[in-house]
């Protein structure tokens, strides 16, 4: 049993992909001729046109990058309000450092 | 001719009013209408004697067997192929199923049907590569007295979104003409937070269509399994994999013969 696909002569249109164990025990349609499909799936809708098939429009499909969601938009800003907390805090912890060695040499040289 | 019928019958109201050659009267009964199919050709007591029933699973010519009286032509369109997904880093996305193949069925009567008639059996639509839609059933049919349409092969994903389900096979022509169940669509998104899914395929009037499932990997659709079903989609996680294909048609042939 092969897959054959049915070809308008006119247009060159495929109408048809069935299946056939010998194409004499099969009664082609007036204006129409088949082909045995080999290697290349050939869909309906498609043409297939001095050997060279052409296969039907694709499917549409979104191309867009998606965009990130609102929440993970929120844990960025999240992520990075705390990231500024942590540069103040490690600030604050320099100044800290720096007025409690001043203060050890005020009280060593009193 | 398409059939109308009225509004709020009442019973034992017929339609059509006026015989139409073909096409059997209806009659109200109260809650559905109802026809003897012997109003097209009367059947005499007795007269048949033998019912065969063959199912086609490739093309070929069928030959009324002799003292044919009627024959019940059913077709089941072949089930279309899923697409095959090919997803960019970073992402899990499902293919799209396909779509089942269409049912119809017609009452002949032996003149109708002549000497012979061509049987076709719609080939399965094979699934799609990666990035490539799956393809389309094809048509099974007893001639041009019943045409069943495939279904339609599912769609592939693009680098960040999953693929569309295919439409169901279209109705074709016969007494009784139903449309094909469409493939789902596959689902899918950021892989940090969703695992791709790929849809499943439609399911013929025999059911046998193929599951979808989620993955986060990159794995082949299944198979359809009974008459007509559609491939179920595959799943893409950075990467590319096979659409599952459709099911083939089938034609089944119940003739009523005086011997």
């Amino acid at each position: 049993m092969s897959t054959y696909i049915v070809i308008d002569d006119t247009t060159g249109s495929i109408v048809n992909r069935i299946l056939l164990n010998d194409p004499d025990q099969w009664e082609i349609p007036a204006g129409h001729s088949i082909v045995e499909e080999t290697a290349t799936p050939m869909s309906p809708g498609g043409t297939y046109i001095d050997g060279v098939y052409t296969p039907p429009p694709p499917m549409p499909v979104s191309t867009e990058i998606p965009q990130p969601s609102p929440e993970k938009i929120m844990l960025e800003d999240h992520e990075l309000r705390l990231s500024d907390v942590e540069t103040v805090l490690r600030d604050v912890k320099t100044r800290l450092t720096a007025l409690e060695e001043k203060l050890a040499e005020g009280i060593s040289s009193t | 001719m398409a059939i109308d019928f009225p509004a709020s019958p009442s019973v034992g109201q017929k339609y059509p009013v006026s015989p139409i050659a073909g096409v059997p009267t209806y009659t109200w009964d109260g809650e559905k209408w109802t026809t003897n199919v012997n109003a097209i050709v009367p059947i005499l007591p007795g007269t048949i004697k033998v019912i065969k029933r063959s199912i086609w699973l490739v093309s070929g010519t069928y030959i009324p067997s002799a003292g044919l009286v009627y024959a019940d032509f059913e077709c089941v369109g072949a089930g279309g192929g899923a697409g095959g997904p090919n997803v960019a880093g970073g992402f899990s996305c499902g293919s799209g199923g396909g779509g089942s193949g269409a049912y119809s069925r017609k009452l002949c009567t032996a003149a109708q049907i002549g000497a012979s008639q061509p049987v076709t059996v719609g080939a399965q639509g094979s699934g799609g590569g990666g990035g490539g839609d799956g393809i389309t059933g094809g048509a099974s049919s007893v001639g041009s007295l019943c045409i069943a349409y495939g279904g339609g092969g599912g769609g592939t994903t693009s680098p960040y979104y999953p693929g569309n389900g295919a439409n169901g096979g279209q109705a074709g022509v016969g007494d009784i003409c139903s449309t094909g169940m469409p493939g789902h669509p596959g689902a899918g998104g950021n892989a940090s937070y969703i695992l791709g899914t790929g849809g499943n395929g439609g399911s013929s009037i025999f059911g046998g269509s193929a599951p979808g499932f989620f993955s986060g990997g990159s794995v082949n659709g299944y198979n359809a399994t009974g008459w007509g079903g559609g491939g179920g989609g595959g799943v893409g996680t950075a990467g590319a994999a096979g659409g599952g294909w459709g099911a083939q048609g089938v034609v089944y042939i119940t003739e009523y013969c005086t011997q």
